[in-house]
């Protein structure tokens, strides 16, 4: 009965599928081009150009578009800027434009109220970028840049229309940066002073936030221009999805502790050696270089194999738990446990506390879904006993927040035991 | 005998000469020289370049940055280049991914440093370099001495060979026209200081920071010509190579392309992509397949997108698919005075300037902009064009535009001029012209139509001037703007208006706004507005409505402080009405109105 019993509890649990990805849906959305600022963690407010949705506050990234695969879907950008903006769609089909001026890319809308409309077919499933065709040098870096996700027909829970895309759960990597020299200009509208051949970033941001901001929550009252945040979570054994954008003009080098991810698709299509055969190209990675104005979707999975100890603190004896074994290792029921390590001690015996100093992340306890007993004041940002793993950008300058650590392109992913509800965005 | 003899030795003869074109020898005649450079914005800067002879000693090659292309014809496998140095150091070649056969090398310094990784050519010398079993595939050729400073300067160019005719590599890579696509940059300081102190490894490129990006030689300007690709429905190739330092990132905007092959090696497997790295030194091969006709963009998503203190240039080119039909656009200049015309938009092409004509594909959407010189004005447009500002043509004939320019005696607002609107608390950019013994300038605001003017700034050098637009105390349609300019000894020497007047809004009413729009009685509605910057903080907020078209006006509510929105239910009408109309009142602790709006439009209720 018992066996039974955490079986059904696991397994209710674990096949849940939560949507990491905040964003908009529908086929027709208004934009306007707006500046206000953002907030970075060090103190500091930065100018910022950015795509509102409707006419809502300026936002950093712009809305994240939700279609699904084979929409028509319609852009209208209206303008409130001191200079021309538009929109390109890399990757979408049959990208048209009306209203507003030609320009070197695309259709723009004229300053401060010029208005312009797109339409295009997200013929195809995937992750994209949307980015200001006008002076893109200038307007990328100011935050006109934004995503898009296309859900292939039919699923929620696949990035494209194999099974070799499932997943359960799905976050947003948008990487960029910040030379707040550039931004100080256009504030004071002087534009031909920006030198671009002196670019010097000394912020880097995932999906508009630098850390710690990226581990916050999903549109705080506090960083009102930075609705989106980076807080990837899961249990052991789930697949996750990062969807990884390059939304700046620098590479970086996405790095994921814990594990390595198998990268099934770039710039919006499977790495497939023939249509329909599957991520069959795929390769495995733990570091991650995203390409400017590119996208990519990696798939990741932490097992706890290998730890050469009970991660659970079980003592062996606990009935219903690796009676059967599967080609793999892993228990054939949740949580699907790595058979090996079943019952093998924690190999060290803990010091004892005051033998010890802590970090915000410790629990107490070394195993997953355990606690212990902190010094008062210690500990604090694990209640339900995880393991966190540091997601970042592996060019180690760009975690800083203007030369202040920990900061930037990083944050924390944690895997949780599989009986905690994911407190997902 | 004798016979016999002549015979063999024939035989001999005609055997060697079998064998020698067994293995057919390529031969080609490049030269090194100091040339300067003139960029499209007339900066001279001195570079190093390659010519292609037509044989050694013979100097009919024109020296260009990047080199010229070379191709290797399929059947050759041996390639000899026979290098002439006229520069002031010495020199070599390498072509990184295929193996030089003769020769030595490296070089080393007195200091044991390599400085060559190839044989040198001396100044003034002609020296051989040779390749056998040349691979097929786009290579990148370069100087292989002081490879830190002599790449820079110009040393660079694009050797390809093909394994049958349109056919790159194997059978898949087959296409129609192919474009060579060569990013590269330049650091002016640099070339200067090493065209001043040319000795190997004296400059060090520790601060090598470009000032400008180029594509095939050139940033993009508006007169550039897009390269020519054939026809619509087949495969073309695209040749990327990067002689640049910097990493570069190729992008057709919205367009997919297939990469084949990269540093002359073909891919098993072919990916799309739409932004892929070129790294500094690689080469890439994508096929690409146009559906349409037109012109397909191509340029550095790694931004390289604007020169050293420049409007928009750097790595920004076109291809074009060229349509059944073709027309000209031509433009002329008229008038006492001075001004260049460009295309704006896609795909450049005019530059006048000097380049005043283009042909283009049928229907081909050209904005051209007038740009008066600092001491004129544009008056207007005549031909294919009117008015004064930007003129966007669709190409279905052959064109012709006139601009016509005339001296400037006055200083012009430009912006804001009259119709626009522009909201309290936001930043507008006030812009003017003004004649070139305008030293400082002083601007000034009317809400009034100009009967008064409020100071905003003076002693401003700028022909421009980022206006934080005061929170002031009602939405006004009478606004103006007034720009005076003085001379270095401060005598006003021209003075000018906006032509006509514009719109501050303090609170604008959004809904309802638009027109058409109709409401039954008793139905649930709601009223919003938004609100910029108000002179003082608002205390209550007055909703009303009229039926009349505003000649009465009923209260709906008053709200404390300022919510933005109101609900409530459509007001009862017993006839219908087509006046309908929405105010909303702001105002403070005294009850004083600060900021009030009305719908713009009427709209309809029913009873």
């Amino acid at each position: 009965m018992k066996k039974l019993f955490y079986t059904f509890l696991f397994f209710i649990i674990s096949s849940t599928s939560y949507a990491g990805i905040q964003g908009v849906t529908g086929t027709s959305f208004t934009f306007t081009a707006k500046d206000g600022y953002i907030v970075t963690p060090d103190a500091n407010s930065i100018y910022m150009w950015g795509y509102a949705l409707n006419n809502g506050n300026m936002q950093y990234p712009g809305p994240t578009l939700i279609l699904n695969q084979g929409d028509t879907v319609t852009v209208t950008l209206k303008n409130t800027l001191p200079v021309p903006v538009s929109i390109i769609f890399p990757g979408m089909s049959n990208v048209t434009a009306t209203g507003g001026d030609a320009g070197l890319l695309t259709r723009e809308a004229k300053p401060y109220n010029g208005s312009v409309t797109y339409t295009f077919t997200a013929s195809n499933p995937g992750t994209y970028i949307y980015y200001s065709g006008t002076n893109p040098e200038l307007q990328v870096e100011m935050g006109l840049v934004g995503a898009i996700v296309v859900r292939p027909t039919g699923f929620t829970n696949r990035a494209y229309n194999h099974p070799d895309s499932q997943f359960d759960h799905e976050y947003l990597f948008l990487l960029s940066e910040i030379d707040p020299k550039i931004h100080e200009k256009a504030a004071l509208g002087k534009y031909d002073e920006i030198n671009f051949t002196d670019y010097w970033p000394v912020y880097w941001l995932i999906n508009g936030r630098a850390a710690p901001d990226t581990m916050a929550e999903a549109n705080v009252p506090w960083l009102p221009t930075q609705p989106y945040n980076c807080m990837p979570m899961a249990h052991p054994h789930e697949k996750v999805l990062l969807r990884i954008i390059g939304a700046g003009r620098d590479m970086h080098p996405f790095h994921t502790h814990g594990s390595h991810t198998k990268v099934i698709a770039v710039d919006g299509k499977l790495l497939e050696s023939t249509p329909g055969s599957g991520a069959d190209l795929a390769y495995f990675t733990f570091t991650n270089t995203s390409v400017p104005g590119g996208t990519l979707d990696a798939i990741y999975v932490w097992t706890g194999a290998k730890m050469g100890w009970d991660i659970y603190n079980h003592t062996g004896s606990e009935p219903g738990i690796c009676e059967t074994v599967d080609a793999n290792g892993f228990d054939v029921n949740p949580p699907y446990e790595y058979c090996a390590d079943h019952g093998k001690p924690f190999p060290v015996i803990l010091p004892d506390n005051k033998d010890l100093t802590f970090g915000q992340f410790y629990s107490g306890s070394p195993f997953l879904g355990g606690t212990g007993i902190l010094p008062p004041g210690e500990g604090g940002f694990n209640p339900n006993g995880g393991y966190f793993f540091m997601w970042h950008s592996h060019n180690e300058k760009e975690i800083v927040n203007n030369d202040i650590f920990p900061g930037g392109m990083l944050t924390m992913f944690v895997i949780e035991h599989p009986s905690v509800v994911l407190m997902n965005p | 005998m004798f016979k016999k003899l002549t015979f063999s030795i024939f035989s001999i003869c005609f055997l060697l000469i079998l064998i020698n074109n067994a293995f057919a020898t390529y031969e080609i005649y490049l030269r090194a020289e100091v040339i300067n450079k003139v960029l499209p914005d007339g900066t001279v800067v001195p570079m190093w370049g390659y010519a292609r002879d037509s044989g050694v000693g013979i100097h009919d090659g024109n020296v260009s940055v990047p080199g010229p292309v070379i191709t290797i014809p399929e059947n050759e496998t041996n390639v000899r280049i026979y290098l002439e140095n006229n520069l002031p150091v010495p020199t070599s070649i390498i072509i990184p991914g295929q193996y030089q056969q003769s020769g030595g090398g490296p070089v080393r310094n007195s200091s044991g440093r390599i400085q060559s990784l190839s044989h040198e050519t001396p100044p003034g010398s002609t020296v051989l370099y040779e390749w056998g079993d040349f691979k097929p595939g786009t290579y990148l050729l370069h100087s292989g001495t002081d490879i830190a400073i002599q790449v820079p300067m110009g040393l660079y160019c694009v050797i390809k060979k093909e394994t049958a005719p349109n056919q790159v590599y194997g059978s898949n890579t087959a296409y129609s026209n192919e474009a060579v696509v060569v990013f590269s940059e330049i650091d002016t300081e640099l070339n200067t200081q090493v065209h001043n102190n040319p000795g190997v490894g004296t400059i060090s490129s520790i601060n090598y920071e470009p000032k400008y990006y180029l594509v095939n030689g050139n940033p993009f300007y508006p007169g550039i010509t897009p390269i020519d690709i054939g026809d619509i429905g087949s495969n073309k190739l695209i040749r990327i190579v990067n002689a640049g330092l910097k990493d570069r990132v190729f992008s057709m905007g919205e367009n997919y392309f297939k990469v084949i092959a990269e540093d002359g090696n073909e891919y098993p497997f072919y990916q799309s992509n739409f932004a892929i790295i070129v790294a500094a030194g690689q080469t890439k091969d994508v096929l690409f397949t146009p559906n349409n006709y037109g012109y397909y963009p191509i340029f550095d998503r790694k931004l390289g997108l604007k020169n050293y203190l420049q409007t928009t240039g750097g790595i920004l080119t076109y291809l074009r698919v060229k349509s059944p039909n073709e027309f000209t656009l031509n433009v002329n200049k008229t008038g006492t005075g001075a001004g260049k015309v460009i295309v704006a938009s896609s795909p450049g092409g005019i530059d006048c300037g000097n380049d005043c004509t283009e042909t283009y594909n049928e229907n081909t959407v050209i904005r051209l902009k007038a740009i008066p010189d600092t001491n004129s004005k544009f008056v207007g447009w005549s031909g294919g064009c009117t008015g004064n500002g930007d003129c966007e043509i669709t190409l279905a004939s052959n064109t012709s535009v006139t601009a016509n320019f005339a001296p400037l005696t006055n200083i012009i607002v430009n912006y804001p001029n009259g119709g626009e609107i522009l909201k309290t608390g936001s930043n507008y950019l006030i812009s003017w012209q003004a004649p070139s013994n305008a030293s400082k300038f002083s601007i000034f605001y009317s809400l009034n139509n100009g009967t008064s003017w409020s100071l905003i700034a003076k002693n401003i050098t700028r022909r421009d001037f980022l206006w934080n637009v005061p929170a002031i105390k009602n939405n006004t349609n009478k606004a103006k703007i007034r720009v005076i300019g003085y001379n270095a000894s401060n005598t006003q020497i021209g003075i000018d208006s906006s032509d006509l007047p514009f719109s501050i809004e303090v609170v604008k009413v959004t809904s309802p706004d638009a027109s058409g729009l109709v409401f039954s009685s008793g139905t649930p509605w709601q009223i919003t507005w938004d609100t910029y910057l108000t002179s003082q903080p608002v205390a209550n907020t007055i909703v009303q409505y009229s039926i009349n078209g505003g000649f009465t006006w009923n209260t709906l509510a008053i709200l404390t402080g300022n919510p933005g929105s109101y609900s409530g239910s459509v007001p009862r009408v017993t006839t219908t009405t087509t006046k309908g109309l929405v105010r909303v009142l702001l105002r403070n602790a005294k009850n004083i109105v600060i900021g009030v709006d009305v719908s713009d439009n009427f709209f309809t209720i029913n009873p």
